[in-house]
């Protein structure tokens, strides 16, 4: 054994031999350090996140939301019965439903990351458009509009409540 | 006792990709279904209109009216689905942080 030591390391081999396993001790080493690192860094990436640093990209489900939603849409639709009607008498009724709408959607656009839920009222309630907005201006211009009219209106802005008050219940609740 | 590294490596990847599989399974049948009832809910109102404006019970203001307003309300249930796209992700996420954070405790004895 010695003697073949010697030869080894007279031609060299053996601090090859030496080298090469000092090498393949250090790539393994860089690996495991490697490794380490990465599952430091996950377990670090993972609190950052749950600390809200790269937090939910919508807003919490809010009760008071969806109820007032809800509410309103059978307002609304009530209202809109009331289009068989002049106008100007159910002036009054057309202001508190318009005020209330007016109200959630102030509080709508007050919550943290509820931008999608405030277009969607917008996009409701826009006097230039064709829905519960659009609809209000229509009855105001024409005084009073036809049942059938009404009835195809009223189930399109239903829909569209739907729709809002579907996503507000979709939303995550959050622990009080 | 050693920590596998490797092994807690894959442990966190392969439970990644069944979370997100298990909730994209969950998903894209209800993102189908929907599109489905709005689809044949305006195919009902079109055919509805149309009759209604044969008969005279509305008129062509009346049908251009209503056709915009489905198109509003399209709008208004496209950003339904992008909210609950959002809601997924971030439930996904969540996931995701609950998993690492389950799978590094293990391996503390």
């Amino acid at each position: 054994m010695l003697q073949i030591t010697k030869l080894l390391t007279k031609t060299g081999m053996l601090k090859t031999e030496k080298r090469v396993g000092r090498k393949l001790n250090m790539i393994k080493k860089n690996k495991r350090t490697k490794n380490l690192l990465y599952l430091l860094f996950l377990g670090t990436a993972a609190a950052f996140w749950g600390c809200n640093l790269m937090g939910p990209t919508i807003a919490s489900y809010d009760q008071y939301a969806y109820i007032q939603t809800t509410s309103l849409k059978v307002d609304a639709l009530n209202l809109m019965d009331s289009a068989i009607y002049s106008y100007q008498s159910e002036i009054k009724n057309v202001a508190t439903v318009k005020i209330n709408i007016q109200k959630l959607y102030e509080y709508d656009k007050n919550r943290a990351k509820n931008g999608i839920t405030v277009k969607q009222w917008q996009i409701l309630m826009d006097t230039n458009g064709h829905l519960f907005g659009g609809f209000l201006i229509r009855w105001r211009n024409s005084g009073k509009l036809k049942k059938a009219f009404i009835d195809d209106v009223k189930a399109i802005v239903d829909s569209s409540f739907s729709q809002i008050a579907r996503l507000e219940s979709r939303k995550v609740q959050t622990a009080n | 006792m050693p920590i596998d590294i490797t092994a807690t490596l894959n442990t966190i990847k392969t439970g990644i990709i069944s979370l997100g599989t298990t909730q994209l399974k969950a998903y894209l049948p209800q993102v189908q279904a929907d599109a489905q009832s709005i689809a044949d809910a305006i195919k009902g109102n079109i055919e509805n209109w149309t009759s209604q404006l044969a008969s005279g019970e509305i008129t062509t203001d009346d049908l251009k009216f209503l056709i915009a307003g489905s198109k509003e309300y399209l709008e208004i249930a496209a950003l339904t689905q992008a909210g609950i796209a959002q809601i997924q992700l971030d439930q996904f996420k969540q996931g995701v942080i609950n998993l690492i954070v389950k799978t590094l405790t293990a391996l503390v004895p």
